[in-house]
């Protein structure tokens, strides 16, 4: 078994990855127009950290969490972080625990996968597209970094393009599609389509016996990216019936984060000191630039001036 | 005498701008006879036979009513006491091609197209007797099929008619006899082993109206309907989901399916479909009910041995027929069939807990090698099998038991490659007698000597 990520990464100092979690965070607390939070369910993948479901324990006040971990190597010590008692622990791979799960409540589902796409982590989206209730959330995370490999020839632009077929089949990559169009962000831009594909045909064959009123459709509301050091994509949305499309109505508008289509939004975290943050903090939001400092980066004070909301504050703590 | 139907003939067209379009008798023939197999056709007959059952029974069991059928060379019989083809219906319905509007209906039949005895009587011979009586009236129509194929009318004739009168119950019912087979099905029916092989589809297929008591003999040898088994343990217990479908105007379509373990048998394993009660897809392991890579829900590689112990039931119930999965021949489904599409999601979301339960079998069995029987193993041998209707279950597939761990010296497995010559002389040395302990003994010796203190 490969070594867990949480063994590699310290999730905790990954500030795209931060400043993303307390954007849906935000954007889940408009779900509130449907129904209290606290009736949702959510699911994912709490790792250690467990940071996900501190945030929306706290935030959102959601009691009903599971967190499915694979690493059974690691049960004592993932059990030992478990930072709240509502937290139920399922213990498998995800494709092997969500078709053991029952879906009796609405619920945010967010599949933040440490592996590239596959065939299985499809099966799984199709499963709880195919399964949530109409006024549930589902959020997918992918790394999709180029695959760098020792062996010079299996590294170049061909073989990125026979990887990514070999991981999700032939069917689901387009046929224009060539090696180089998979470089930077190009796989991020393909797996999100692939993604995409996935849930609406799912919900095609979901909805298709089904009158109108009950047909859950879906709309997407993220697709994110960003890079701590490695890339990585998060595209999800709501999927909702007429009726509770009604009830949110514009609910998401305004939320400058929210992307209804193929073009991301790109978290990029600037480089500055805490100092020059909260010095920052003190004119924004309503400050256009002038009174910054010019010795500041232009690139890092746009940068913030977007993100400033949501970013964290890493200090160290001495004993 | 021979009513006329609305039917339009086939004449040549008077006004220069028509341009003819009647299709021809001869390719009705060929279209329908060609995309199914003899079985299929003659079981049509006897679903026919069924749904005359269930429509003078609606809702209780069949005894007392039989479906004979008897094949020989020479001609083709079947014959059944299920109530009769009304001459009103024989008139108007049975014998168009195609269900017409306005055709009387049997609740949840398996008669739907309006095509199977007529494709039937073509794919078997050229010559047909139909005789049918009811509690008020009867008929014979006598068919000689390469006579009509020639004739410009789409109509048929009857023998014999007699309406408005009574007829004793031990008199009704119909009797098809075919006689000039065609040459292929004279010598195929000849055989022993199709009427082996035609007895125990009949067995298969008509299930449902058998289990309900109707008599169905082949060659005078009655046909036993197989009850459907699962294995059910407190430990093992199957999932069962109930689905319901309801279009604006239109009849509902109840689906029940249940999934999870039966006896280890390769030819029974994979999802069994029934439609109003015929079993149309029988274990099935292939793309259709979520098999293999391309299937885009159970995300296998396809159907390998340790899953012979897969079963999976899924029967779709209606009685407007028309809204079920089938194909006109019921020997497969429709698949783009929107009720099917969204059962289809729920029958993969059953069967990957029961995968990844045989997965686990799997692994146990390779760690534990042949000779020993692990705690997954034990249950699975435990476990009792019951008929599907009696099956206590829970919506998803449940295994309940405590893993063991099993403490065992961790070990590695070594494999190298030395020259032959070599090998053997050492073998010869150490007077073993096989290439394993040889290397045991080596390493033995290498470890004693240079390794242990």
């Amino acid at each position: 078994m490969s070594t867990p990520s949480f063994e590699k990464i310290n999730y905790a100092f990954r500030p795209a990855k931060h400043a993303q979690r307390k954007m849906l965070c935000e954007a889940l607390h408009r779900l509130g127009r449907l129904a209290s939070l606290r009736t949702y369910r959510y699911v994912g993948f709490g790792s250690v950290g467990f940071h996900d479901f501190s945030l929306f324990h706290q935030r959102l006040g959601i009691d009903d969490m599971i967190s499915i971990e694979a690493s059974t190597r690691a049960k004592q010590r993932v059990s030992f972080n478990r930072p709240y008692a509502c937290i139920r622990m399922k213990w498998g791979w995800s494709y092997d625990v969500l078709p053991t799960l029952s879906w009796p409540k609405r619920s945010i589902v967010w599949l933040d996968y440490e592996h590239s796409l596959d065939r299985k982590k499809l099966a799984d989206i199709s499963l709880v597209t195919s399964s949530l209730l109409s006024g549930s959330m589902l959020v997918v995370t992918l790394p999709v970094e180029p695959r760098h490999c020792d062996d010079a020839a299996r590294s170049g632009p061909k073989h990125r393009l026979a990887d990514l077929i070999g991981r999700v089949g032939e069917d689901r990559v387009p046929v224009e599609m060539i090696g180089p169009s998979l470089s930077g962000w190009g796989a991020a831009k393909v797996e999100r389509d692939i993604v995409n594909d996935e849930i609406v045909r799912t919900l095609l064959d979901r909805n298709d016996p089904l009158v109108s009123a009950q047909r859950v459709e879906y709309q997407q509301l993220f697709n994110f990216r960003y890079d701590d050091g490695k890339r990585m994509m998060t595209v999800g949305g709501l999927l909702a019936n007429a009726g509770d499309r009604q009830l949110l109505g514009d609910s998401f508008e305004g939320l400058e984060f929210v992307r209804r289509a193929k073009p991301a939004y790109t978290i990029e975290t600037p480089m500055l000191t805490i100092r020059e943050l909260r010095f920052l903090d003190a004119l924004l939001p309503t400050d256009s630039g002038r009174s910054q400092p010019k010795w500041l980066p232009a690139q890092d004070r746009q940068r913030y001036s977007r993100l400033y909301r949501h970013f964290p504050t890493f200090g160290v703590v001495e004993p | 005498m021979t009513p006329r139907t609305a039917i339009p003939r086939g004449e040549p067209s008077v006004d220069p701008n028509t341009i003819n379009a009647m299709p021809t008798k001869q390719l009705f023939i060929s279209m329908l006879t060609r995309d199914i197999g003899l079985i299929p056709s003659i079981i049509d007959l006897v679903d026919n036979a069924a749904d005359g059952a269930r429509q003078l029974r609606a809702d209780g069991g069949l005894a007392g009513l039989w479906v004979r059928v008897e094949a020989s060379e020479r001609s083709f019989k079947i014959s059944d006491n299920c109530g009769g083809i009304s001459v009103e219906t024989a008139r108007n319905y049975a014998f168009r091609f195609g269900r017409a509007a306005g055709a009387p209906a049997v609740r949840h039949s398996v008669g739907q197209f309006g095509v199977g005895m007529k494709r039937a009587i073509f794919k078997l011979g050229s010559r047909c007797r139909v005789e049918s009586a009811t509690k008020t009236s009867s008929f014979v129509v006598n068919l000689d099929v390469a006579k009509w194929a020639t004739s410009k009318e789409w109509e048929f004739e009857f023998s014999d008619v007699v309406e408005a009168t009574t007829i004793a119950a031990d008199k009704r019912g119909t009797r098809i006899h075919i006689t000039s087979l065609h040459a292929d099905v004279a010598s195929k029916l000849a055989l022993q082993s199709f009427e082996n092989e035609l007895a125990r589809e009949l067995e298969r297929r008509l299930q449902e109206p058998i289990s309900r008591g109707l008599a169905v003999s082949m060659n005078g040898l009655p046909v036993a309907a197989r009850p459907l088994l699962m294995l059910a343990d407190k430990r093992l217990v199957p999932a069962a989901k109930v689905l319901k479908f309801k279009a604006p105007k239109q009849k509902v379509v109840r689906v029940k399916l249940f999934c999870g373990l039966g006896p280890s048998d390769r030819a029974l394993a994979g999802w069994h479909v029934f439609c109003n009660g015929r079993l149309v897809l029988e274990a099935d392991k292939t793309i259709v009910t979520g098999w293999g890579e391309k299937a885009r829900g159970l995300e296998i590689a396809g159907f390998h041995n340790q899953y012979t112990h897969l079963r999976g039931f899924a029967y779709f119930d209606s009685d407007d027929p028309g809204l079920l999965p089938w194909n006109t021949t019921k020997t497969g489904l429709d698949t783009d069939s929107a009720v099917y599409r969204a059962t289809r999601l729920e029958m993969i979301r059953l069967m990957q807990p029961v995968v990844r339960f045989l997965n686990q079998v799997k692994v146990e069995r390779q760690d534990l090698g042949p000779d020993s029987s692990g705690h997954l193993q034990e249950m699975l041998a435990a476990s009792k099998t019951v008929a599907v209707d009696d099956v206590q279950h829970r919506p998803v597939f449940t295994v309940r038991y405590t893993p063991i761990t099993i403490r065992r010296p961790s070990v590695q497995r070594l494999q190298y490659d030395v020259p032959l010559d070599k090998a053997e002389q050492v073998k010869k040395v150490l007077k073993v007698s096989s290439w394993k302990a040889l290397g045991e003994r080596t390493f033995d010796y290498f470890y004693d000597n240079e390794v242990a203190e």
